[in-house]
């Protein structure tokens, strides 16, 4: 099943051409593995990337550069193709975020978690996984820089907007909100964020991610 | 991609009365950097005679254009270059150095008779000079089976400069967008048996591993990584579904970006290609921010739309 909410173009494209940085790029491959249209875009995007780059002017290289590159694929095939270390594997998780390391889970709030997963130290972009117990809501809060977000598993409530398992979503500076999860189960999000939210709660945020 | 084609970019950037020369340069440099690859004596010295004849008009192009400029002729923007004349140059050179296949010459098994067909006797030193862009995704097969060298400079040798202004266009410095771009080819060498020509064409495929490598390269900011790291792949080329043919996307999304007004195209480009914010690109085109919004949408439902088309 597609998702209702999608990621914005705009999202998408930074994704294709890299701008977005790491953390905030998990998100969205995680939400690429279940929505095929938001894939469509990136795919063109790619594509796009490719064909640009094809029709790149030409700089000057290091008459050098090839020798030394060759040199190099010496020490690269001696070495021979190393096996990639078994990663961590969590089933419930969408598999671009599977073979990520997730930390263990640390209490910010009565029926709320954190989970971290990177941080990006020069940007102090992070990704995590929210978790947020059946009924509760979050604090209202704003954002410093955008903060996006994939729905992995139950639901919530913003702004008389539902979200279910699957959907995406984008807020962007200064707008506040005030999320509501559904009684029936916990809702667990992986968030990608440039800033931490305002308030109490971006405080502790930034002490447990 | 094709020699008389070649880089659009140049053409336009470069004033009426000096591309005819510069762009036969640019052809004979092309042509020498094929020559290099060229595995027979015999061949590599055609290339470079080719080559050193294509300098020669250039140097004759812009000793013309400049004497033309110098009385503000109208005839200089008459004379401008057209796409057609180095591809029919070529042609004329091509026909009147045309190999002969000769049992007794050597090298039959070279990468060069494995993955182009160009000694064989229609083949032409057209076809061995337009080694650029012609067949990527064989040149990339053959270093996954063989690992071949030869395979490996001439994607070198392609990619490298193009990938190096690629990323300045980032506001990356030229040092360091040398070394990624090098770091890029090596991931290229490290990782071709993964790559699969019905997912994506080679140029976005190698698009993807130099936006990797940079990802990379901002998240380890201040550490090297070692070889070995090439393996682990950090976002995946994205295909929509199984039913994707790379080779007829490219093309139908080649024809549609050719098709976009000029103010979509330089909206896509600052957005894209020189990674800026709307607000930004609002702001350097001096237009309101929801007309940025409204050109790039419109620009990116032309493109979709052409490819809604091939289903």
């Amino acid at each position: 099943m597609n998702p209702f909410h999608h990621a914005s173009d705009e999202v998408l494209l930074q994704y294709a051409n890299g701008s977005l940085g790491f953390p905030l790029s998990l998100v969205v491959a995680g939400h690429l593995d279940g929505c095929r249209q938001c894939r469509e875009t990136v795919a063109l995007a790619e594509s796009l990337g490719g064909i640009f780059l094809e029709r790149a002017a030409r700089d000057d290289i290091d008459p050098e550069a090839l020798d030394r590159a060759l040199e190099r694929l010496d020490a690269l095939t001696a070495s021979g193709p190393v096996p990639t270390p078994q990663k961590p594997q969590d089933p419930g998780l969408p598999p671009s975020l599977r073979g990520q390391p997730v930390r263990r889970r640390r209490w910010i709030g009565p029926g709320m978690w954190v989970r971290p997963m990177c941080k990006d130290k020069a940007t102090g972009a992070r990704a995590y996984l929210l978790g947020v117990a059946a009924g509760r809501a979050i604090p209202r809060h704003g954002h410093h820089g955008l903060e996006i977000g994939l729905i992995i598993r139950g639901n919530f409530v913003d702004e008389g907007v539902k979200y279910v398992a699957g959907d995406f979503f984008e807020i962007d500076d200064f707008r506040s909100h005030r999320p509501i999860v559904g009684a029936e189960e916990e809702c667990v999000c992986a968030i990608g964020s440039q800033g931490v939210p305002t308030g109490w709660l971006g405080l502790v945020i930034r002490l447990a991610t | 991609m094709e020699l008389g084609k070649s880089n659009p970019a140049t053409r336009r950037s470069v004033p009426p009365d000096l591309a005819a020369g510069s762009i036969y340069q640019i052809h004979a440099n092309e042509i020498r950097a094929s020559a290099g690859l060229a595995c027979h004596a015999e061949a590599r010295e055609m290339m470079l005679v080719i080559a050193a004849d294509f300098e020669e008009m250039a140097a004759k192009l812009d000793g013309i254009f400049r004497i033309f400029s110098f009385f503000d002729s109208p005839a200089s923007s008459h004379a401008t270059y057209r796409p057609s004349m180095g591809q029919a140059k070529l042609h004329s050179l091509a026909k009147g150095l045309r190999f002969r296949r000769t049992t007794g010459l050597p090298g039959s098994s070279t990468p060069f008779d494995r993955y182009y067909p160009i000694r064989t006797p229609s083949g032409s030193v057209l076809q061995l000079a337009q080694t650029a862009g012609a067949d990527h995704a064989r040149v990339i097969a053959g270093i996954a089976h063989s690992r071949d060298r030869d395979c490996f400079r001439l994607l070198f040798l392609h990619y490298t400069p193009r990938i190096k202004a690629y990323l300045r266009g980032f506001g990356i410095p030229p040092v360091v967008a040398e070394e990624l771009a090098q770091e890029t080819m090596l991931a290229v060498w490290a990782k071709a048996s993964t790559f699969d020509p019905n997912l994506s064409s080679p140029s976005t495929w190698i698009f993807t591993i130099a936006r990797n490598i940079c990802i990379d390269r901002r998240r380890h900011a201040n550490r090297r990584k070692p070889a070995d790291s090439y393996f682990d792949d950090s976002l995946p080329v994205v295909t929509p579904a199984e039913d994707w043919c790379a080779v007829e996307r490219t093309e139908k999304l080649t024809e549609a970006l050719n098709g976009l007004s000029t103010d979509q195209i330089t909206a896509i480009r600052l957005s894209f290609f020189e990674q800026k914010s709307h607000s930004e690109i609002a702001a350097a085109l001096q237009i309101p921010l929801g007309t940025v919004k409204y050109r790039l949408r419109q620009a990116l439902n032309r493109l979709r739309a052409a490819l809604h088309d091939l289903e």
